[in-house]
């Protein structure tokens, strides 16, 4: 497990950093989508969450759910075009398991990619995303998680 | 070079329009088209859903219906609120990196502490309270919130110039037993307006000129007045208000009002008898609203409203430390009531 600034960044995930998303390809070609501990953080305790409903088409880089904390509403955005297949009823039901389990049952949605291949490019994963998270933080003026 | 920031009031509209104005500023923001802009706003009477809320579960939709009431939903967080032509709206619209670094609750605070600053030249004393509101001595005199999308931020509050409670307890779903006069009293307990505090309705100018002031002073802005708002913001307004009249928008949370029932418990402690009122999430568990009440007495007297704001969105297993830390952190004197109490009327009121 990667760790910038004390936030969690597993290195064998995906990621959009500018918007602050993982990303991980699942054996069916499906991926699933989250926001990383670096999000959470910066956003709080989430107390709602209304994710895309199932058979939307989602453009890359645009709102695959929304999730409120402290009264901010935030769009997830998608890092690869595509239609969702899952929404996550536990989330719905608890939204505070995004920030208890980021990168696991706190998932945000699930989505068929349209051009996997293309969108994929954009993405960085391993050191490269520790390298450009480390320089966001700074960028951000972020202390830590 | 410092930006400049445009001040503009767009004047008394109806909600669709003042809300697909918010969307096509925060668009244009987002693509780098706008500089920096200070809002204020008018709102012909409606009842204001935050985004995630439902409207069959915060709103009398039939009194709402009848009485010609717009619903319309924000694009910002937080609950839900009647607006009408007394009430003065205020929000700032930028790019995120034009505002101190931080976290959503740093950055809350931050925009808030330039509000109060600029409220407190109308010579009341209000002081931040989290997570977002404006308080004057307990009582709730603007709320606010915001949406954060990609690099562009919209942050909005309320100023209650002037308050109909009766009217807004006819409108909002709050947690009381009965519309009657103790339940006005107990609204009138948590929310204020400046002619409450005043004891005459200032007038618009003077509150837009402190709001202003505020804002100068706790940032150092440099911030000019402008007739309108820029032509780029009114080129994508017909696309955002089609947006905003869609069924779709205002359906985007459609949960059913059953799963928002009315909850209420009764305790009798050593401290006095203590009454939970609750708006209780049944698909969540959560606590959305909630008023206690009660002959029990209490140190400081804004300890209970205090409380109440910390348990508002409080998942039921959590409630524990949520009372806990309020004790702890609030110095309070309850004469006879424990923090258990208050735990156990409100376990007892979602049982």
């Amino acid at each position: 497990m990667g760790t910038v600034r004390g936030c969690e960044i597993p290195e064998d995930l995906m990621y959009n950093v500018d918007n602050n998303v993982w990303l991980r390809r699942e054996d069916d070609g499906s991926v699933t989508i989250g926001m990383t501990s670096y999000a959470c953080a910066l956003a709080g305790q989430i107390v709602s969450y209304t994710p895309k409903g199932v058979g939307k088409d989602i453009k890359k880089d645009k709102s695959a759910a929304t999730v409120e904390s402290g009264k901010w509403v935030g769009p997830l955005k998608s890092p690869v075009s595509g239609s969702v297949v899952a929404t996550n009823e536990e989330v719905a039901k608890e939204p505070g398991l995004i920030n208890k389990d980021p990168y696991g049952s706190g998932w945000v949605a699930r989505l068929n990619p349209a051009d996997y291949a293309a969108d994929a490019t954009e993405l960085k994963t391993g050191g490269d995303a520790l390298a450009a998270f480390e320089e966001k933080m700074n960028t951000d003026g972020f202390g830590g998680c | 070079m410092q930006k400049v920031w445009t001040v503009v009031d767009t004047g008394l509209r109806p909600a669709d329009e003042n809300i697909a104005i918010d969307q096509a500023i925060l668009r244009t923001t987002g693509e780098g088209l706008t500089g920096p802009v200070f809002r204020f706003l008018h709102f012909q009477e409606c009842a204001l859903l935050g985004y995630h809320q439902s409207a069959a579960q915060e709103l009398d939709l039939d009194f709402c219906r009848e009485q010609g009431i717009e619903v319309q939903r924000r694009m910002t967080g937080g609950g839900a609120i009647i607006f009408d032509p007394t009430h003065l709206g205020w929000e700032i619209v930028c790019p995120r990196d034009l505002l101190p670094a931080g976290d959503m609750t740093r950055l809350s605070e931050e925009i808030c502490e330039a509000a109060v600053l600029g409220l407190s030249a109308l010579g009341v004393r209000a002081q931040f309270r989290p997570r977002n509101d404006i308080e004057v001595e307990g009582r709730k005199l603007s709320g606010t919130g915001g949406i954060l999308d990609g690099k562009a931020l919209l942050f909005q509050g309320t100023v209650l110039v002037e308050l109909d409670i009766p009217r807004m307890l006819r409108v909002l779903r709050v947690p009381a037993e009965k519309l009657d006069a103790h339940a006005i009293a107990s609204v009138a307990e948590r929310v204020t307006s400046l002619r409450t505090l005043l004891g005459k309705t200032p007038a618009v100018e003077e509150v837009q000129s402190a709001l202003l002031s505020g804002f100068r002073e706790h940032f150092g802005w440099r911030m000019d007045w402008s007739a309108s708002l820029p032509d780029a913001v009114w080129d994508r307004f017909p696309e955002a208000l089609k947006t905003i009249r869609s069924a779709e928008w205002l359906g985007v949370q459609d949960r059913p009002r059953e799963e928002l029932p009315f909850r209420q418990a009764v305790l009798r402690t050593p401290g006095g008898t203590l009454r939970a009122n609750i708006l209780w999430d049944t698909f969540g568990k959560r606590i959305k609203q909630l008023h206690f009440s009660g002959d029990y007495f209490i140190q400081p007297r804004r300890a209970v409203v205090d409380l109440e704001a910390a348990l508002r969105n409080a998942h039921i297993q959590d409630v524990d430390g949520v009372v806990q830390a309020w004790f702890e952190r609030g110095q309070i004197d309850a004469f006879g009531l424990e923090p258990c109490h208050f735990v156990q009327v409100l376990r007892q009121a979602v049982a």
